[in-house]
């Protein structure tokens, strides 16, 4: 019991970080306290870089099954840990700045972020679908919430009760897929998908099972024809919980579906499946990268491009599905890499927003010449577009070419070419930043308020930038932990 | 790591370094940023200098090579090394770099360190892709070259310079990931596991059908890059956009790559769908020599005849590529070197005019020769050193290429003929231009104080064009050195290409009828008596 209490240390010192937040911002404040816009974030800042080296410090130890059986405790569950716990830790350190303008500085707002990083580090860690719904929902509703945050403004309040409604339109399709495959398998662990018990006239519940659950997760990541609701939520949500959404949703997901996939063997490799998956990885390429295009608002076109990065990862798991071995690790390693360059340029976005009275910088004309106005930032965002852009030497370059190599491996030629000519349509649009950055003169509206410097966003773009250029400068050792996290999931299935 | 490799290394970084050093320093005047950025550039070419210096022509296997564990679990290693095709093309790029940033002094007033920084993030980009002996860091030094080019046409060029950016960005990149997946496919060893070196990739033998997908993935990147027709629409955006030094390391150095890549890579590695493809290589050589050649005739914008002269010039290179004859190929070496000194020495012509009226349109000058005598002596050698005039650098590549093609076979022969022709034209249109701009009435009223060339200008075209009297004076100071490295080169592709050993004396159509005791190649490299001297 004490080691399985060891061994959730990182998501549980969230949760009762996020508890202490609540109740120290009800209790301490007031005019004898200090304000809490000066403890708040740094707190919270300081307790997921904690779980961050806290899960680090755990890999390569051996594998437990926790809780009877309901969580698994090995190098996949600790490094999706890192990642998840990684990607709130930036978003935490992008959100204080944006919050002051917005107004909505508050304990709720980094307790449900604290909340919802726990619970998906339940869903990397379920060996069951039960586990695995508790923790997506545990999920699920804090991001609701932080959505809608800014409630006085229309387009917050739209996004999140559209987000909320298709949210729990997909639960709904997840939740009875999972049934179907109890009626098939008999049981809610992931392992009996691999040998599932042949009730009477129950064959049939099985694909139809998986299929409804491949379509809760494809909601989930955003996967065209289950995108739509995505780049309105995007626009609406405060930026950093854009960027948060973006990232460690889409993770948690891909990582869950990993396990998932990994435990259920050979049942989900049936032909007709495997032609479902690829064309769903192939029109979400298409149709993410294609609408990417055409944005005119920075913001909306990287909410479609995170869809066409949602393409790219399927590319992997079709890989997976078909066994081939390192594309576990290939899928972590983009998600890795993804997190940081997309957190990274919302952060960008944060430090350039001035929401209160005037409007957002939208258009891509608006930041026109930043790029010689914050030499620093304009460094960061060439970091980010670059790397979003798949080029090298950073870690968007890398993990492109990890993930396409699975993909060839798998013998999915065709895939990894449309994920080529979906990459030169990105290309051009993320360039597109960079051309108003640096080679546009005349602001269009108008130019942007000043920013006001905040070390905290600082930090967290450093951070950012960081990790992206390390990510493809020194690939070694995160390939090895993904190579180790991948290296269990086959091995839970050994078992 | 041996010392010529840590030499070979320093040449790579060095610039890469400077960048550091001067982003740290504080930007509020030009002039020390400007001269330190100078003062570094020459430190690498007294490196490469060094590297050259230390170089034992008489072997043909990679000198100063170093392999350094870089992703070990991906197959990814630090593999570097130069022989004697790359080693005059690091020369060049080192060479180049403080020549153009000296003719550069005066032009980039605008926010000057930032094109100090991607000058030299470029030249380490150049540097890095003609040493790099492994696929990864091949790529990874191809595409680090994009950006700080992409930079210098957009920030620092004419009125369509963001058009111009992203067209050349988008299509270079098309296609490079279109060769990353033929990397990746390479670097994935049948048997699990990942290779990326250079070895493996030419070692390993592909089925025929694999072989010619992967070949001509590899073949579009390059051919862009070069270019050949019908992927060339970029360069003469790019090149009218770009600023005076944007174009010189464009058409200096950055084309180059192109061609060295098939050397290089694309042949080495696929050599039979190589040979199945020379043909193709070949017509597109030809009609990108004849095409590039009547387009350069007609332009009324100097810097775009002078963009098109070097399609046409490039299509020289690929056409001796594919004849697979020893002329032929050292006639390819040899124009990259040529074509690098003399198209930058008339950008940067161009760029002198162009500073003073703002204009580079043919009609608005005229008879200026009166005002700019020593500018119109330079321009007039450029032009004569462009267009393959003997004793300047244009005339033994071009001889060498029309050589090795005429006696690679019967069908050869008629590629030789028309491409003859283009030497013909290579001369009418840069005369063309010469007695447009140079001589007849002074009648624009504008061009009466055109200011001559200063010392600074004279000092920079001037030491080009002495080295291109040089080189085309002796062309063995490029070609001795490179020789048995181009010998192995011809041997190597010839033999695994054809399944026949290359014969000097034949070409590749006719050694097709002859049957040969096959020659060891794994062993040295044997001595081929020479033919078509070029001493």
């Amino acid at each position: 019991m004490l080691l399985d209490l060891l061994a959730l240390g990182p998501s549980l010192l969230l949760a009762v970080a996020a508890v202490a937040v609540l109740l120290a911002d009800a209790v301490a404040s007031g005019p004898d306290f200090p304000p809490r816009t000066t403890w708040l974030a740094p707190m919270c800042a300081l307790v997921l870089a904690l779980s961050v080296g806290a899960s680090l410090g755990r890999l390569g130890a051996d594998p437990r099954a926790l809780l009877a059986g309901a969580l698994i405790d090995d190098d996949f569950s600790r490094a999706g840990a890192v990642l998840l716990s990684a990607a709130g830790f930036v978003a935490v350190l992008l959100s204080p700045i944006y919050a002051r303008h917005a107004r909505i500085e508050s304990g709720e707002y980094y307790a449900l972020l604290l909340i919802s990083v726990v619970g998906l580090h339940v869903m990397v860690m379920a060996a069951d679908f039960m586990t695995f719904f508790l923790g997506l929902e545990t999920m699920s509703i804090a991001v609701y919430a932080l959505t809608g945050m800014r409630a006085n403004d229309a387009r917050a309040s739209e996004a999140a009760l559209k987000y909320f409604i298709v949210g729990s339109f997909s639960t709904g399709f997840l939740l009875f897929g999972i049934a179907l495959l109890y009626g098939a398998t008999g049981a809610v662990s992931y392992a009996a998908l691999s040998a599932p018990t042949p009730a009477a006239g129950a064959a049939d519940l099985l694909p139809l099972g998986l299929a409804l659950v491949f379509v809760g997760f494809a909601f989930k990541v955003a996967a065209v024809p289950f995108h739509m609701w995505a780049p309105d939520v995007y626009e609406g949500a405060p930026t950093p919980i854009t960027g948060f959404m973006a990232v460690a949703v889409k993770a948690g997901a891909f990582m869950a579906l990993l396990r998932l996939v990994h435990a259920g063997g050979a049942s989900l490799a049936s032909p007709a499946g495997l032609s479902l998956l690829s064309g769903l990885a192939a029109v979400t390429i298409v149709v993410g990268n294609a609408l990417a295009l055409v944005q005119t608002s920075v913001k909306r076109m990287l909410a479609y491009s995170s869809i066409s990065h949602a393409g790219y990862l399927l590319i992997g798991i079709v890989a997976a599905v078909k066994g081939e071995p390192t594309a576990a690790g290939g899928v972590f390693y983009y998600l890795s890499a993804y997190t940081f360059t997309t957190l990274g340029a919302f952060g960008v976005l944060t430090y350039l927003e001035r929401a209160e009275g005037g409007a957002a910088p939208e258009r891509f004309g608006a930041f026109a010449g930043l790029g010689f106005k914050y030499p620093r930032l304009g460094l960061a965002m060439i970091v980010f577009m670059v790397a979003l852009a798949g080029m090298p030497p950073t870690g968007g370059f890398f993990g492109k070419l990890y993930v396409f190599s699975a993909a060839l491996r798998a013998g999915d030629v065709g895939l990894a070419l449309v994920g080529v000519a979906g990459s030169i349509v990105g290309v051009y649009y993320y360039l597109k930043v960079v051309v108003a950055f640096y080679m546009r003169e005349q602001p269009d509206p108008g130019p942007l308020p000043e920013a006001n410097p905040s070390r905290m966003l600082g930090l967290g773009l450093a951070a950012a930038v960081l990790a992206t250029l390390l990510l493809g400068l020194v690939p070694s050792p995160w390939v090895r932990v993904g190579q180790s996290a991948g290296g269990a999931l086959s091995a839970a299935v050994g078992e | 790591m041996s010392g010529p490799a840590a030499l070979l290394t320093a040449v790579v970084f060095l610039p890469l370094l400077g960048a550091v050093v001067l982003a740290l320093l504080p930007a509020r005047s030009p002039t020390p940023l400007k001269a330190a950025a100078i003062g570094i550039t020459l430190a690498d070419f007294a490196a490469a200098i060094a590297l050259w210096w230390g170089f034992d022509p008489a072997t043909s296997s990679m000198q100063a090579t170093a392999v350094l564990s870089w992703v070990p679990e991906l197959g990814i290693a630090y593999r570097i090394g130069v022989d004697g095709i790359s080693l005059p093309l690091v020369l060049l790029t080192s060479f180049l770099m403080p020549l153009t940033l000296i003719g550069a002094w005066k032009t980039t007033s605008e926010r000057p360190k930032a094109f100090l920084l991607s000058m030299l993030l470029l030249e380490t980009g150049m540097l890095g892709a003609f040493v790099a002996l492994d696929l990864f860091l091949f790529y990874v030094f191809w595409e680090a070259m994009l950006i700080p080019m992409y930079f210098l046409i957009g920030v620092w060029g004419g009125q369509r310079r963001v058009y111009a950016a992203l067209k050349f960005f988008v299509f270079t990149m098309a296609g490079s990931l279109v060769m990353l997946v033929a990397i990746i496919y390479v670097a994935n060893l049948p048997g699990g596991g990942w290779d990326f070196s250079l070895s493996q990739a030419t070692r390993r033998v592909f089925d025929p059908a694999e072989e010619g997908w992967l070949f001509w993935a590899f073949a579009l990147a390059f051919a862009i890059k070069v270019p050949m027709f019908p992927v060339h629409t970029w360069l003469p955006d790019a090149h009218v956009e770009a600023p005076t030094p944007g174009s010189v390391i464009l058409a200096g150095v950055l084309l180059k790559l192109g061609v060295y890549g098939f050397v290089r890579f694309a042949f080495p590695m696929f050599p039979t769908a190589a040979v199945d493809a020379l043909p193709i290589l070949g017509a597109l050589g030809v009609v990108g020599i004849i095409y590039g050649a009547l387009v350069a005739w007609v332009q009324p914008d100097m810097k775009k005849l002078v963009a098109y002269s070097s399609i046409s010039h490039l299509g020289f290179c690929m056409l001796g590529l594919a004849a697979l004859t020893h002329e032929g190929v050292s006639g390819a070496l040899f124009i990259m070197i040529a074509h690098g000194v003399s198209t930058p020495a008339l950008f940067l012509l161009v760029g002198v005019l162009y500073e003073q009226r703002h204009t580079r349109k043919l009609a608005d000058y005229g008879g200026i020769a009166s005002r700019m005598p020593i500018f119109a002596f330079l321009l007039v050698t450029a032009a004569l050193a462009s267009a393959g005039l003997p004793a300047l650098s244009g005339f033994p590549g071009e001889f060498l290429v029309l050589l090795g093609t005429f006696t690679a076979g019967s069908d050869q022969q008629l590629w030789a003929v028309i491409a003859a022709a283009g030497v013909i034209l290579a001369a009418v249109y840069l005369l063309w231009m010469v007695q447009k701009v140079l001589f007849g009435p002074l009648q624009n009223p504008a061009n009466e104080n055109l200011r001559d060339v200063d010392a600074r200008e004279l000092g920079v075209v001037g030491t080009l064009l002495a080295f291109s009297l040089v080189i085309g004076l002796y062309p063995g100071l490029i070609l001795d050195p490179a020789r048995p490295a181009l010998d192995r080169w011809i041997q190597v592709v010839h033999q695994q290409g054809t399944g026949q050993p290359y014969r000097p004396d034949r070409g590749i159509y006719r050694s097709a009828v002859n049957t040969l005791p096959s020659q060891r190649l794994d062993g040295p490299a044997p001595v081929v008596p020479h033919q078509g001297d070029h001493e």
